[in-house]
């Protein structure tokens, strides 16, 4: 097992789909009639008929043993139409996809699970079908059942399972068997309450060391973690290739989906906000200020702020109560500054957020999803800056 | 817009493919420009999947029962009720209709438990391939296997359904022919064509739905045409449309070699056997040759 293997080798791929359901049908005819005459298709660069889109295009890329490449993108990108070119389900309309060794998918969780059946009977189902012999199933039985902690639920129905247990099984099913050449992992690696989502990472890190992997996330932040390369996907084509970091800010970029909309009760204006700054080093500050015009006059109020990561958590808040800041609003317009500062963010995007409550904090005078967007600099990734 | 990976740009000198792992290779060749290779890869798997076969029909069925107070009984339910059924028939002479050489209620029943089995393992291959369509979109694994899961259904059915028999036998005085050993052979033989057809059905049915609605409209048509409820008749345009209707060799020899022991229909049936066993290869062959354009169709 020489450390610079290629395991996945991506030449030109392409692939295109259809937009109209009836020309696709249409089209499976043909091409399946093609395949069955052993008449190639063009493969050079083959026309887009009417409808047709390419779902991947210009696909060149190879991985080898112990890398981790990341497939970054927005939804439809072609992140998913890869792994399944990958996997060999579909074929590809241009190029070639070379796959060395065994090739072990972390796709559909519990695929093939009856719910009426138990989670043992379902576990031997599962893994026959992820390619398990029944010896093998009994060997690992222990071990998954372990690793799910569902110990006492082994008997029971799995339609008794709620969905994060449900997943949970499937999961470990797929995690205890694999000692794949290459892995193909679509977000799955996120699953169940927090704790097993913390054991779904370290058995995934354990596989990447020995695998080649592909993994589709929109979670920024794992893929900075995990990957060791990754690619910005846009419209089915290799945006850029680079450091997780790179690509991640490329991607980010991009995406500026900002939710600019407030809600406000009717005796005020919806208010504007800005940050004096966009790009934040590691325990700087950041001012925001926010404008606002109201009919009214209110007084003893609570403004928050909060800080909240790519992945919509909140990981920071401001409050004016614990600073002693009472909030008074008067007729006309009305500006607040308030000063974040030592902010010991890592690396990644933010966005900050803020409402205004009455003084009982039952009714919001104004709230508002992610306003402002700023990224931190800091040269670590992970929730915080530990020193050794 | 062409992209140059630093990866590639960076490892392509050292680029060497191991020669100890299996590599697969995707790309838009039709696989069977390597048929060599197409077919011993796809008998390679099935039977690789024989477990798998298993562990799907041991699943159906366990998961049938598995919410039922009586489980398993339900299975002969239907077997004693066809069997009281036929049991009154006989007696109150209601259907004393036509000339057949053996008692017409096992005619019939006969006749409808080979036909039965033939239209179940049509339908079966299209139906099972339909029914695991959120595996096969997901996950490598061969389809083959749910489809000999589903066909394994229909046999284990059949031969449930064939204990309903031997009272029938003994109410109406029947003795088996001689040849009674040679009706398992006519009711695999029934089974290989029913296949053979199911087969060769799912590239177009899996993709449109007119396929199955033809079928069972076509089916119902065929029923008549084929000597199930009455003798093959002996005149007119019909008796030539029915003589050259392959399935009626089929039923007729498989109900003659239970019953008298000789059949006119032999040589006809085992033609049809042997078309069915070169289309069921083809069938199998190219179904493999279109799966990626069917599981394309079926989402992501």
């Amino acid at each position: 097992m020489s450390d610079n293997e290629v395991l996945i080798r991506c030449e030109n791929v392409g692939k295109k789909f259809c937009r109209d359901l009836k020309s696709s049908l249409w089209y499976a005819v043909k091409d399946s009639a093609r395949d069955l005459v052993g008449v190639n298709r063009d493969n050079s660069n083959p026309e887009l008929r009417p409808y047709e889109f390419w779902a991947n295009r210009d696909i060149n890329f190879e991985l080898r043993r112990g890398d981790c490449l990341g497939l970054v993108g927005r939804n439809g990108a072609g992140k998913t139409t890869l792994l399944k070119m990958l996997n060999g389900l579909i074929k590809p309309d241009t190029g070639s996809i070379e796959m060395s060794g065994r090739v072990a998918a972390m796709i559909a969780l519990g695929a093939g699970f009856n719910p009426v059946l138990t989670a043992r009977e379902n576990v031997y189902i599962n893994g026959s079908i992820l390619g398990l012999s029944k010896k093998q199933t009994d060997d690992r039985f222990d071990e998954i059942i372990d690793f799910s902690n569902l110990h006492k639920f082994v008997d029971a129905p799995v339609r008794t399972f709620s969905s994060g247990m449900y997943v949970r099984l499937g999961f470990s099913i797929a995690a205890v068997m694999f000692k794949p050449d290459v892995l193909l992992l679509d977000e799955v690696i996120a699953v169940g309450d927090r704790d097993f989502r913390i054991k779904c990472m370290e058995r995934v890190s354990q596989m990447l060391t020995t695998s080649a992997v592909i993994f589709v996330s929109h979670q920024s932040s794992l893929v900075a973690r995990v990957c060791t390369q990754a690619v910005l996907m846009e419209n089915g084509t290799p945006k850029f290739f680079g450091s997780p970091r790179d690509v991640i800010s490329k991607y980010e970029d991009t995406s500026t989906e900002l939710s600019t909309q407030f809600t406000t009760i009717e005796t005020l204006d919806t208010p504007s906000c800005k940050l004096d700054a966009h790009e934040l080093p590691f325990g700087g500050s950041l001012r925001l200020s926010i404008a606002l015009d109201s009919k009214t006059h209110f007084s003893g109020l609570i403004l928050r702020v909060h800080i909240v990561d790519s992945s919509g958590e909140s990981i920071a808040e401001w409050d004016s109560r614990n600073h002693d800041y009472p909030i008074d609003i008067s007729v006309g317009s009305n500006e607040f500054d308030v000063v974040l500062s030592d902010l010991r963010l890592s690396f990644g995007e933010y966005y900050i957020s803020f409402s205004i409550n009455d003084a009982d904090e039952v009714r919001y005078l104004v709230t508002g999803a992610k306003c402002c967007r700023f990224s931190s600099l800091a040269k670590h990734y992970g929730v915080c800056k530990v020193q050794l | 817009m062409s992209t140059t990976s630093p990866l590639e740009a960076s490892t392509s000198a050292l680029a060497a493919t191991p020669d100890d792992l299996p590599v697969t290779v995707y790309s838009p060749e039709s696989p069977l420009a390597h048929p060599i290779k197409l077919v011993k890869e796809i008998f390679g798997d099935m039977w690789r999947c024989r477990e798998l076969t298993w562990i799907l029909f041991t699943r159906d069925l366990k998961a049938q029962y598995r919410q039922s107070y009586f489980g398993y009984i339900w299975l002969f339910v239907p077997v004693i009720s066809t069997t009281i059924v036929w049991m009154f028939l006989n007696s109150t002479k209601v259907i004393q209709v036509a000339d057949t050489p053996i008692p017409y209620p096992a005619y019939v029943l006969l006749g409808s438990m080979i036909w039965g089995v033939f239209t179940s393992s049509l339908n079966q291959p299209l139906a099972s391939f339909n029914e695991g369509r959120n595996v096969f979109m997901k996950l490598k694994v061969p389809p083959e296997a749910f489809i000999l899961s589903g066909l394994s259904k229909v046999v284990f059915e059949l031969l449930i359904k064939m204990l309903v028999l031997i009272p029938v036998f003994a109410a109406l005085g029947m003795m088996p022919a001689s040849t009674m050993w040679l009706f398992p052979v006519g009711m695999a033989c029934t089974v290989l064509i029913g296949v053979s057809i199911g087969f060769l059905m799912i590239p177009l049915g899996s993709l449109y739905t007119d396929v199955s609605r033809l079928v069972v409209t076509a089916l119902g048509f065929a029923m008549y045409l084929t000597p199930v409820v009455y003798p093959p008749p002996t005149s007119g345009w019909a008796a030539t449309l029915v003589q050259y209707n392959p399935m009626t060799a089929v039923v007729m020899t498989t109900r003659d070699w239970l019953t008298i022991g000789h059949s006119d229909y032999m040589p006809a049936m085992l033609i049809s056997t042997a078309i069915a066993t070169v289309a069921l290869f083809f069938g199998i062959v190219v179904f493999r040759v279109v799966l990626p354009n069917l599981i394309e169709r079926m989402g992501m």
